[in-house]
């Protein structure tokens, strides 16, 4: 309930500064508004909520691309009107990218039997039943074999990632699964008997789902909450 | 070496055999050539569960390497295998090429490459969503088989 209040605020706060952006355009070049930037200050509400939610999930590659979207806006009067705005932005990405890769925190499988020797001898023992996956920059597969599965999260930046749920079970209740990515492209595979239903935020990336899961009401719903930058993210029912 | 081709409208299926005085390397060479060619029967054992399954070698997509096990990826599923990924590169068909440090791909399934100056190229597979990605060290003799291929069916 939380998650979708949380949600619903920020779909709500996001929609009415898309509204006064809008406004600013518009109003920018009447007289009345000449001489105050209206689109500059428009965009600096824009940049400041996606810092502060940037920071609140501490994803220093979004906090230090929306600086370096301000310092492309005031670059004149920050002194650096000779710099391309584009060399002003990967600089930005590039220390979000180095600040994420020193403080990131270790993707943790709760349920992992890749490196079990005993692997064809276990027996489904007791498992917490959730996730945690990153990737920053990089190729990485991840084969997820969870039983009962109630929660999870997959994330990723800048890099290539694949997500298999081949094995997977999911619990009577029902599971909670956050997809975040940034600019980078990730692609989920869930099996076809998964019953699943996705909620999806978007930026100037793609999010795509291909093939159909399960349709039987009886059938356990996985929610898939999903946040996406620039980047691709592709789900296949296989 | 001499080579003959003896037509016989009785055969129910087409046989190559070869006469040789002694087995030599040559000759060992020229049975895998063959091999190769029709790898019919080729089967591997792998796992789901506790399940062994048999795959048709020809239909597995790609192999990817985790810790001590390969997971094989056919059109369907995927297989468990506890095996390292270079013993198995020795014993699979020469349509199977390494693209990556973990990942070994099934150049005849192979449907598209999407290539990527900075990063890792995409490799897609026919009548399959799944996708291998080939590191920037293993993709210039990826696309040189491809071309090899393409070459040999023009």
């Amino acid at each position: 309930m939380d998650e979708k209040k949380n949600f619903k605020f920020r779909d709500t706060a996001l929609g009415i500064l898309l509204i006064v952006l809008a406004l600013c355009m518009l109003l920018s070049k009447t007289e009345i508004f000449h001489n105050i930037p209206v689109l500059k200050i428009g965009l600096c509400f824009v940049i400041a909520m996606k810092f502060m939610e940037s920071m609140r999930r501490v994803n220093f590659l979004g906090m230090s691309v929306s600086l370096g979207v301000a310092v492309c806006l005031f670059q004149g009067e920050l002194g650096l009107g000779e710099v391309n705005f584009i060399i002003i932005l990967m600089a930005f990405t590039l220390i979000g990218v180095g600040l994420s890769m020193i403080f990131k925190r270790k993707g943790m499988l709760a349920y992992d039997t890749r490196t079990n020797d005993d692997y064809f001898r276990e027996e489904n023992g007791a498992d917490t039943g959730c996730f945690k996956i990153e990737n920053c920059m990089g190729t990485k597969t991840e084969y997820l074999q969870i039983k009962n599965l109630h929660s999870g999260k997959i994330s990723n930046s800048l890099g290539n990632m694949s997500v298999y749920f081949n094995g997977t079970t999911v619990s009577e209740e029902g599971a909670i699964i956050k997809v975040e990515n940034g600019a980078g492209q990730l692609s989920v595979y869930f099996p076809k008997e998964f019953r699943a239903g996705f909620r999806s935020t978007n930026g100037l990336g793609k999010i795509d789902i291909h093939g159909r899961g399960s349709v039987e009401a009886d059938q356990p719903l996985v929610n898939v909450n999903v946040d996406n930058g620039l980047g691709k993210i592709d789900f296949y029912f296989i | 070496m001499k080579i003959n081709i003896d037509v016989d409208d009785s055969l129910q299926e087409d046989r190559i055999t070869i006469h040789c005085r002694e087995i030599t390397e040559e000759i060992i060479r020229l049975q895998r050539l063959l091999a190769e060619q029709h790898p019919r029967g080729q089967t591997l054992s792998a796992y789901i569960d506790d399940t062994e399954y048999f795959i048709d070698v020809n239909s597995v997509l790609f192999m990817e390497a985790e810790g001590n096990y390969i997971s094989l990826h056919t059109t369907q599923s995927i297989y468990k295998i506890r095996q390292r990924l270079y013993e198995l590169e020795e014993l699979l068909p020469r349509a199977f090429v390494r693209i990556s440090k973990s990942t070994i791909v099934n150049t005849d399934e192979i449907s598209s490459i999407k290539k990527n100056i900075v990063g890792a190229s995409e490799v897609a597979f026919r009548n399959c969503p799944k996708k291998a990605f080939a590191s920037r060290n293993y993709i210039k003799s990826l696309l040189q088989i491809m071309d090899e291929k393409r070459l040999k069916n023009g």
